[in-house]
């Protein structure tokens, strides 16, 4: 079942598209790797369909939920953006209790979840405040934030980025387990590895429109490369890029 | 950089000299002034409305100026001659204030100037810096002290008179701008290379704009001390080609070359300031000391004064840490005020708040406002005692909703995401903010006006009830309106506190400002007219408190309704 539809999403800053057209359908409890090339409109879509940006013009529902219903959408999913979204005077155990209170945890879940997750990855710096945070940090406790109600779609934008390899690992780890549990996630990053071991289906996003949108061997066996990164860099060149645009 | 013959990269560029890196690096921050002002039409009408108000009251237009004192040049030289020099001396101390209370804004290390830091050297950067202060003054001043020295000549018909006066003038700006940057410096040594705390920088910021407000309105007095030392010169330097007026050339050529002297010497002290200020640990480590309670990285999850419960964590992650509590705290001792999802969003803000006092910094010019009305309306001023409590009313509401509440978005900093996907909704966001306002800034200037109004004895119950009507209608509407107009502005406007605290744009401290004053203006009056005549009047009374009220409540929810639905079309770009 769909968990993620979008129907012509388009969104303008004046004359230029950021994103055009899209149309995406990402089934429940599966891994969408969310590719591109920077300013490719990876950003944006996820802020569209989070609810933070509005669309211009299409639609877009996550988890039965049009986008611009924010506060609706709000219950539904974690959302984990590039740049941590942390409060940097408070504590990582302090941000975390009052996320979960601002999103009406009870008291139990909250003393369940957060001490696990907080160990899962190793923050034992939980206790310091998040202006102390190296950036590998501060992503970690934005991932546990995103994930902490268990939403049913998670959008996690270059959740890996700043992180050592063992908490690479916890990430990929964790993802797979959400996954297991029936949660959607939209993975956005450019390592792709991650996604080429991860992802159950990649989508690939260049000048705000889907190149692309395949099982990742797939994809490769099509484009006749030896990995993910040889299909990336095929498809992304600027004639390669123009002739798929066209036989769209 | 170039490959040279045996493969190894070696760089072909050349240390530019001193004069060509000053020269690049004040193109850069001057042009940077400069579109900032074109690319705003407020601010550009704003510097322009400010000039033409200035050159109108120097000049004459609104009074007695500049043009008169040239009429009368012939009549009596000598006392335009003392005019001149009283006056170049009380602009002395007034431009002196301003440029040094410009100057600790000016001085901090920006990520601008630590930008170029690491291209060029500090001097080219300090001397950048300082024409950079000079252009503002002159953009702000120029024109309106050429003005003023025309409509002297004119008046004295005598054009050459408008030469000393002109330059003269000018140069006095340009001095004070470059004298006051070490005090700037310094300020921020004190600041940012001492483990100050928030109480200390909170004083600190209370004394300096107390001695801005002795200084602004004794500077009569200031001038005339100044007049017995060699500053008083300047007059004679303001004076130099207007004839038959007694001027003493060496007083002003001694003044010219003293000022000249002073300013190179302040320029050296301000590389050496600059040296030892934009390079010490906490400039370049972002952590604000004075706002982390001087215990950043130590383990300080609010224990002690909320009674947390650290608890141990098994190794897999048992549950038997309960470190969730201080939220709950909170929360728990709010909820006969609202629901605990609010209670919660109120508790994070007072959280942050405690932490990041800074984030006040405008309720201060507020508080400031209140005591300049007091001086001026009642201590100097015909209002009785009275006007006391409506005077603490109104500064203390327009304060309440000068904190985080006029930048509702911005104040949440990197958060907002986070906030906005949470699920809270918008009137709970808008709620909570307000709830944090006015629960502890409402009780404290009701207080105030009760206390006062108590205080003073005679004032009448029925005077004393309205006021604190009045009051609390402005301290609703403080919290709710502040957001109305907080929301249409970005949230990461400018950065002028450092740090997270991002402050409001100045369009929504004008328009909230203004709007709080009209909205206050009827009860102002009404109760005026009591503290002015001594009699009690019940329908000038409840009329102005009225009409105060009655649009204080109805904005309010309006200001509450638009911030709603604000907030819930509000796009991240």
């Amino acid at each position: 079942m769909a968990v993620i539809e979008t129907s012509g999403l388009t969104k303008r800053y004046g004359e230029t598209a950021a994103v055009e057209g899209l149309d995406l359908t990402v089934e429940g409890g599966t891994i969408y790797g969310f590719l591109g090339p920077n300013g490719a409109g990876k950003t944006t879509t996820m802020r569209l369909l989070t609810g933070l940006t509005r669309p211009s013009e299409g639609s877009a529902t996550v988890a039965g939920v049009d986008v611009r219903e924010r506060d609706r959408l709000g219950e539904q999913i974690g959302y984990a953006p590039d740049d941590p979204p942390l409060y940097e005077k408070l504590t990582a155990r302090e941000q975390l209790a009052a996320v979960a209170d601002v999103r009406g945890l009870d008291s139990g879940t909250k003393r369940e979840r957060i001490p696990t997750l907080l160990d899962r990855f190793d923050l034992d710096v939980a206790d310091d405040r998040i202006e102390t945070y190296s950036k590998g940090m501060k992503q970690k406790t934005s991932v546990v934030q995103a994930v902490l109600h268990r939403p049913a779609v998670v959008f996690l934008d270059e959740p890996t980025g700043g992180l050592d390899p063992n908490a690479a690992r916890t990430m990929k780890e964790l993802l797979a387990e959400l996954r297991a549990e029936g949660t959607t996630v939209f993975l956005s990053t450019h390592v792709l590895p991650v996604v080429e071991e991860l992802a159950d289906t990649v989508g690939l996003l260049y000048d705000g429109q889907l190149l692309a949108e395949d099982d990742p061997r797939a994809l490769q066996q099509r484009l006749a490369g030896d990995s993910l990164e040889d299909a990336f860099v095929e498809l992304t060149t600027e004639g390669a890029a123009a002739d798929a645009a066209g036989r769209r | 950089m170039s490959e040279s013959p045996d493969g190894s990269v070696t760089s072909t560029g050349q240390r530019p000299s001193l004069a060509r890196s000053v020269f690049v690096v004040t193109r850069v921050t001057v042009a940077q002034l400069l579109r900032k002002q074109r690319s705003s039409p407020l601010l550009l009408a704003t510097v322009v409305g400010f000039n033409c108000f200035v050159a109108a009251v120097l000049v004459g237009v609104t009074g007695d100026g500049a043009y008169h004192l040239g009429v009368a040049l012939a009549e009596s030289p000598a006392s335009v001659g003392e005019r001149v020099r009283r006056t170049a001396l009380v602009a002395v101390v007034l431009v002196t204030v301003m440029q040094t209370l410009g100057a600790a804004s000016d001085a901090r290390a920006r990520h601008r100037r630590l930008a170029f830091l690491t291209a060029t050297s500090t001097a080219a950067v300090v001397a950048a810096l300082l024409v950079r202060r000079v252009v503002a003054a002159l953009v702000l001043f120029g024109p309106a002290i050429v003005a003023t020295a025309a409509a002297f000549a004119v008046g004295a018909g005598t054009p050459v008179s408008a030469v000393s006066l002109g330059v003269g003038a000018l140069w006095l700006l340009v001095a004070s701008a470059v004298l006051t940057l070490p005090f700037g410096l310094v300020a921020n040594w004190v600041v940012a290379g001492y483990d100050l705390s928030s109480n200390a920088r909170v004083g600190l910021g209370a004394v300096v704009l107390g001695v801005f407000y002795l200084a602004l309105f004794g500077r009569e007095l200031v001038a005339a001390t100044l007049g017995a030392t060699p500053v008083a010169w300047a007059g004679d330097l303001l004076l130099l080609t207007v004839s038959g007026i007694g001027v003493s050339v060496p007083h002003a050529v001694a003044f010219a070359v003293g000022s000249v002297a002073l300013v190179g010497l302040a320029g050296l002290a301000c590389v050496r300031l600059a040296t030892l200020t934009w390079y010490s640990d906490p400039v370049f480590g972002e952590t604000d000391s004075a706002d982390t309670d001087a215990s950043v990285g130590s383990v300080e999850t609010a224990r002690g004064d909320e009674n947390i419960d650290t608890g141990t964590r098994g190794p897999t992650g048992g549950t038997d840490g309960v470190q969730t509590a201080p939220v709950e705290t909170f929360g728990a001792s709010l909820r006969w005020a609202c629901s605990p999802r609010t209670a919660a969003l109120v508790a994070l803000t007072w959280r942050r708040t405690r932490r990041t006092p800074k984030v006040l910094f405008y309720v201060y010019p507020s508080a400031l406002v209140g005591v300049v009305m007091a001086e001026q309306l009642v201590l100097h001023g015909p209002f009785s005692p009275a006007m006391y409590p409506a005077v603490v009313g109104f500064a203390g509401a327009t304060a309440v909703g000068s904190g985080f509440t006029l930048n509702p978005l911005g104040t949440e900093g990197d958060a907002l995401p986070a906030l906005l996907t949470s699920g809270a909704g918008s009137g709970r966001l808008v709620r909570a903010k307000a709830l944090a306002a006015v629960l502890p800034g409402g009780p404290l200037v009701l207080g105030g006006v009760v206390g006062i109004g108590t205080a003073l004895g005679s004032f009448p119950a029925t005077v004393l009830l309205a006021t604190l009507a009045y009051a609390l209608a402005l301290v609703t509407l403080a919290a709710l309106c502040s957001q109305a107009l907080g929301v249409h502005y970005p949230p990461d406007h400018e950065e002028l506190l450092g740090g997270s605290v991002k402050v409001p744009n100045k369009s929504a401290s004008l328009l909230y400002t203004v709007g709080m004053t009209a909205v206050a203006l009827p009860g102002f009056a009404g109760i005026g007219q009591y503290a002015l005549s001594g009699t009690f009047e019940p329908v000038v009374l409840f009329g102005g408190v009225g009409v105060s009220v009655a649009v204080a409540c109805a904005l309010a929810w309006l200001s509450y309704r638009h911030a709603v639905t604000r907030l819930d079309s509000y796009s991240v770009e």
